[in-house]
């Protein structure tokens, strides 16, 4: 079939037909010919979830695991007690929040998956600013540490109210409700200590 | 020359010579065979002209392109977050001009695009690529549709993409160059002498930074999309679709060509390294346009332009 060309496109199209009609697999069904498109289901739903489902449940796990790793630097780190247990608490919050936003995603069939790890994603601190929390202690620590679990709940809120709207399940629009209910209450809580 | 032109086949064999040295080896092998058609560097030719005097014209290549330059930047991903918008890394969009975290096919469909032909309004999307804070946006941006990488018998036979078809390729998260799942490969515009890496490479002044990344041509018939976004697709195994994955559609190459050169210092994409490098296809041709395309360009083997007809 290489000597196709243009005068001899017909025949050759007549042959490809041929072929198709005789057994090919990527020829199958009632098709006429190789370039008639094929009708493909819309990916709705997977294990109960939608494709939003999926991706806000893997995000709000990439987000929690970093702010809940942030939060326990706390204890060593800052020189402010109502801080200190400020962080305590929302870890321990958001270690009960994983559990259940894994069995969001175990429930369905999908593996636990990092699909944000390594990336600069809003709501969340970049490498550069992680290794900043790291070394640092007393005030300047605090002041970061308000810095990065500002901009985690803040966002966290943005997503829940997205949620709402979105093409969603009943059980990450109960989920993100929560969430986005916990965040504006921790900003406040934040701002108060 | 080759490197400049629309000719996208002609880099693979180069491409491959930066390989493991068994695939290096393969190459070589390879350009021994067809050693007439061997360009200087040792690159094999693909375009060569089909020995039919009624055939001088015509470039026995599957192919058809749009040229897609840069429409907008958004921290959205209607494939992986749909309807959340602000909730991705930042992205750099091309074809069509409305893309954002809500967009569906029906919103693609008939909007307005930067693409050559303006009647491909669907969405690709990269991570922004940034030199410190400033973003750097690519000013080649060509995405060709292709036959290669499976048989000719194969080619004859592959399908439009099914509208709304989503496709990932590359690996967002991967680790490292020795990270088999990165696919994507920067070189030097015009300097072949620079090993292609799955990081960036330092490219000499007035040269331009350049990544090819080919998507996956083998669809599995029946979804637009999966839950890892991956999965519906394959790559082709010695030259056919797989039995999972046995519709072989165009396989879509991605050619960014970026205003930078020399040091890579402070260089990265919002994904991370240049190895995280990866590309998304949400399809909106028209069914006819497409249709017409794969018929005369990519099932009879000869090399289209952005109109769709040979070149």
């Amino acid at each position: 079939m290489r000597d196709v060309t243009a005068s001899r496109r017909p025949s050759a199209l007549g042959a490809v037909l041929l072929v198709c009609a005789l057994a090919v697999p990527g020829c199958a069904g009632s098709s006429p010919g190789p370039s008639r498109p094929i009708p493909a289901s819309a990916a709705a739903s997977h294990g109960g979830l939608t494709t939003t489902d999926i991706g806000w449940t893997q995000l709000l796990i990439a987000m929690d695991d970093q702010a809940r790793y942030v939060l326990r630097l706390a204890p060593r780190r800052s020189g402010s007690r109502g801080l200190k247990d400020w962080a305590s608490g929302t870890a321990d919050h958001h270690r009960a929040e994983l559990v259940a936003l894994r069995a969001l995603l175990s429930d369905a069939g999908l593996p636990d998956d990092n699909p944000h790890k390594g990336h600069d994603m809003p709501g969340m601190v970049n490498a550069e600013e992680l290794r900043a929390l790291e070394a640092a202690r007393g005030p300047r620590f605090d002041r970061l540490l308000r810095s990065a679990l500002v901009e985690h709940f803040t966002q966290a809120g943005k997503l829940a109210a997205a949620v709402r709207t979105a093409d969603t399940g009943a059980r990450v629009k109960r989920a993100a409700a929560a969430n986005g209910s916990y965040a504006r209450d921790a900003l406040r809580r934040l701002r108060s200590v | 020359m080759l490197r400049t032109s629309a000719h996208p086949p002609a880099e693979s064999p180069r491409r491959r010579r930066a390989w493991p040295t068994a695939l290096a080896a393969l190459g070589l092998l390879l350009a021994t065979l067809y050693g007439g058609a061997a360009a200087p560097g040792g690159a094999t030719k693909p375009t060569e002209l089909d020995a039919a005097p009624q055939a001088a014209q015509v470039v026995r290549v599957a192919e058809f392109l749009a040229e897609c330059p840069y429409s907008h930047r958004l921290p959205d991903d209607p494939i992986v977050l749909p309807g959340l918008p602000g909730a991705s890394h930042m992205h750099s969009f091309f074809g069509s001009r409305v893309t954002d975290a809500h967009t569906d096919v029906t919103d693609l469909l008939g909007s307005s695009s930067t693409c050559s032909p303006a009647v491909d309004t669907s969405s690709y999307w990269v991570p922004t690529m940034y030199r410190g804070d400033q973003p750097v946006e690519p000013t080649g941006t060509t995405f060709y549709y292709l036959g290669e990488g499976v048989r000719d018998d194969i080619i004859q036979r592959i399908r439009p993409f099914p509208q709304g078809l989503r496709i990932v390729a590359g690996n967002a998260k991967a680790t490292g160059v020795d990270d088999p799942t990165s696919v994507a490969r920067w070189s030097c515009l015009h300097h072949g002498e620079v090993n292609p890496s799955k990081d960036f490479v330092n490219c000499p002044a007035g040269s331009m930074l350049e990544s090819y990344l080919d998507f996956p041509q083998c669809w599995n018939g029946r979804d637009l999309d999966s839950p890892d976004h991956k999965s519906h697709m394959s790559y082709p195994v010695n030259g056919a679709c797989p039995a999972g994955h046995p519709v072989p559609v165009p396989k879509l190459r991605q050619v960014l060509r970026y205003p930078v050169s020399g040091s890579t210092q402070g260089l990265r994409l919002a994904s991370g390294p240049g190895y995280t490098m990866h590309g998304d296809f949400f399809n909106a041709w028209p069914q006819n346009e497409l249709a017409r395309r794969v018929t005369d360009c990519i099932n009879v083997i000869v090399k289209c332009g952005a109109d769709g007809r040979p070149s």
